[in-house]
């Protein structure tokens, strides 16, 4: 066989036959793929983890390898095999695509620009102005269809197992992002035995359409293994609190920028961006030339502008001159509770300290759950899939249990925590503020 | 959603059985014009939301809903601190406000609460269907492929007629 190797910290070789695969090589050699290697995996979680500068490009072709290795797995399974044919093609291209919708510091790009990465994607692999639907056309015509059908949110027109392969409690993307960013960021939690979960699940359903994951019980404790790092790794990188305070930063001042060019200032514009806040339909060309290197000229321009608050979160933004975290007072009404009368304090107090807008310098941080959150399974049996819970198979094969009915113990961190508010403040008013925290009736 | 949205839905039915047809009932009353701000995503037995699920998992654990477990099924009601802390609100000029938006929808609920399950779920997946395309045959015809439930049995057409009369 004739391969084409890529050394991966993770896995150590990663191969694509040429021979075999050899449109998989082309598509890799598209501009929109290449863009990937532009593109932080973490976002800007570099700036509290100084090495996690690796890419959606290397994330990518890990996800490509665990889907040979699935796939691989799937065409020893007796009753499976003949699923895998139709699946491969679509399956490998979905999963080397799956990221390439992602924009400027990934996910924080989808609250700047307000689309969702997977919509990009889909708009990427289906319009015929990029090179990857191109490659994806000369492979089979309905391929950017098919591939697109995997990637979008709502679309279950490909088989329910090929879908949640790609997205789901337990996927690939995540086999590969939990371990590859424990590894790269140094915090080393994302240790579990991804081989034996790659290597237990199985389709499960009278069809190929309907069939669905679930893994055998062998898989419970690597699974178990993988609840906890996933939980560790939300907590300590994904969740940390200097990171969402730059975010937060990086959103204020974007803000206030488009507002300021709403209102008709010269805040001398890179094109990218122009495009970006004045076009109404944008193409997938335009979406795609908004880069990181674009963003980030453009806040040095701003750091340098004479609005003062621009240039001032500029600034911070740029060197990493942050602001402090507070956290919500308890509400009086657990029912009706609100934190508008906290708000406009603090604002207050911004304002009377000289930070103006006080929008721009009160920030409010609310998680929300998602597919992108720790596990946080479904209980109610009626609405289990997939997407909200991972399953275990019995013995005799009839029925399928969510993992943490099996193994209580997991409850400690699937259960669901109180919802959090936090407040990112400027650090000059940190005193004042926890005052105001700490009298607050 | 709020926790007094969710608060107001559950009181108003008296007890909800089911987490799904909780999420089916959101759904639709969200659907109906309901302003309740749920993302939903179309999931395996229909729109499904996390946010909601955890929301309602966020008030059992602060003993503002009372869960009860009959089987594999949870139900779920008002708890009686919950209770008084909805009077509470609702004697407020906000309060009131927002009480009244919900209660416009109490009808609505009532008959959500007594649909049969399936039409329920199939309801909600029309609609879905339909908000994303603003065709309802298409969006009768995707719903029966993706439950496998012919077009033209009865339990789509009463799904059918219900989705449309709450989406008009």
């Amino acid at each position: 066989m004739s391969a084409k190797i890529f050394r991966d910290p993770l896995y150590n070789y990663v191969s694509i036959d040429r021979t075999k695969d050899s449109w998989l090589l082309q598509l890799l050699d598209t501009p929109e793929v290449q863009r990937l290697r532009r593109i932080h995996q973490l976002g800007i979680s570099c700036l509290t983890y100084p090495g996690a500068d690796h890419s959606r490009l290397s994330h990518s072709l890990g996800v490509l390898h665990l889907t040979q290795q699935a796939l691989e797995h799937m065409g020893t399974v007796q009753g499976t095999k003949s699923f895998v044919e139709s699946a491969r093609v679509p399956l490998l291209a979905a999963a080397l695509l799956h990221d390439v919708g992602h924009g400027p510091f990934s996910h924080l790009a989808e609250a700047l620009v307000g689309a969702k990465h997977e919509d990009w994607s889909c708009e990427v692999i289906r319009s015929p102005e990029t090179r990857v639907n191109c490659v994806l056309r000369g492979v089979d015509g309905s391929l950017p269809d098919q591939v697109s059908a995997l990637i979008a949110k709502n679309d279950f027109t490909r088989p329910l197992w090929q879908k949640h392969l790609l997205s789901s409690q337990l996927d690939v993307d995540r086999l590969d992002f939990l371990r590859r960013d424990s590894l790269i960021t140094g915090a080393g939690y994302g240790h579990f035995d991804w081989y034996r979960i790659l290597h237990t699940f199985s389709p499960w359903g009278e069809t190929n359409q309907e069939s669905d994951l679930v893994w055998s019980d062998k898989a419970k404790y690597a699974i178990e293994e993988y609840i906890f790092s996933r939980f560790y790794m939300y907590e300590n990188v994904y969740y940390h609190k200097t990171t969402l305070a730059f975010e937060r930063i990086l959103q204020a001042l974007w803000q206030h920028a488009r507002g300021l060019h709403r209102d008709g200032h010269d805040i001398q514009l890179l094109r990218p961006i122009r495009v970006l806040w004045d076009t109404k339909d944008l193409s997938p060309r335009q979406y795609l030339d908004l880069e990181e290197h674009v963003v980030m000229h453009q806040i040095s321009r701003w750091a340098k502008h004479k609005d003062k608050a621009l240039a001032d979160l500029s600034g911070r933004f740029l060197n990493r001159n942050g602001f402090v975290c507070i956290e919500a007072p308890k509400l009086r009404s657990k029912i009706a509770g609100s934190l508008e009368e906290w708000d406009d304090k603090l604002r207050k107090l911004a304002r009377r300290k000289g930070f103006t807008p006080a929008e721009f310098y009160v920030l409010r941080d609310e998680r929300r759950i998602t597919i992108y959150s720790p596990y946080y399974p479904e209980k109610g049996k009626e609405e289990q899939a997939p997407t909200n819970a991972i399953r275990i198979l019995d013995g005799d094969g009839g029925k399928a249990h969510e993992i943490s009915e099996l193994l209580p113990r997991l409850k400690a961190v699937t259960k669901k925590p109180p919802e959090k508010v936090l407040y990112f403040v400027p650090k000059e008013i940190r005193k004042e503020s926890e005052k105001l925290r700490a009298n607050w009736p | 959603m709020t926790k007094y949205q969710l608060a107001k839905i559950i009181a108003l039915a008296g007890r909800v059985e089911g987490r799904k047809r909780l999420q089916k009932t959101v759904y639709l009353l969200q659907v109906a014009g309901g302003d309740l701000d749920v993302d939903f995503i179309l999931h395996l037995y229909g729109p499904y939301s996390h946010d909601l699920a955890y929301l309602v998992d966020c008030m059992v654990g602060q003993e503002l809903l009372v869960e009860q477990a009959t089987g594999v099924q949870f139900n779920y009601r008002l708890s009686k601190g919950a209770k008084t802390e909805l009077e509470q609100f609702e004697a407020t000029p906000k309060g009131k406000a927002a009480s009244k938006k919900l209660s416009a929808q109490k009808g609505l609920l009532a008959r959500l609460l007594k649909t049969e399950l399936l039409t329920l779920e199939l309801a909600s997946t029309v609609a879905f269907f339909f908000k994303q395309s603003g065709d309802w045959r298409r969006a009768v015809e995707d719903t029966s492929a993706f439950k496998n439930v012919r077009a033209d049995s009865p339990p789509m057409k009463n799904a059918h007629e219900l989705a449309v009369s709450i989406v008009s």
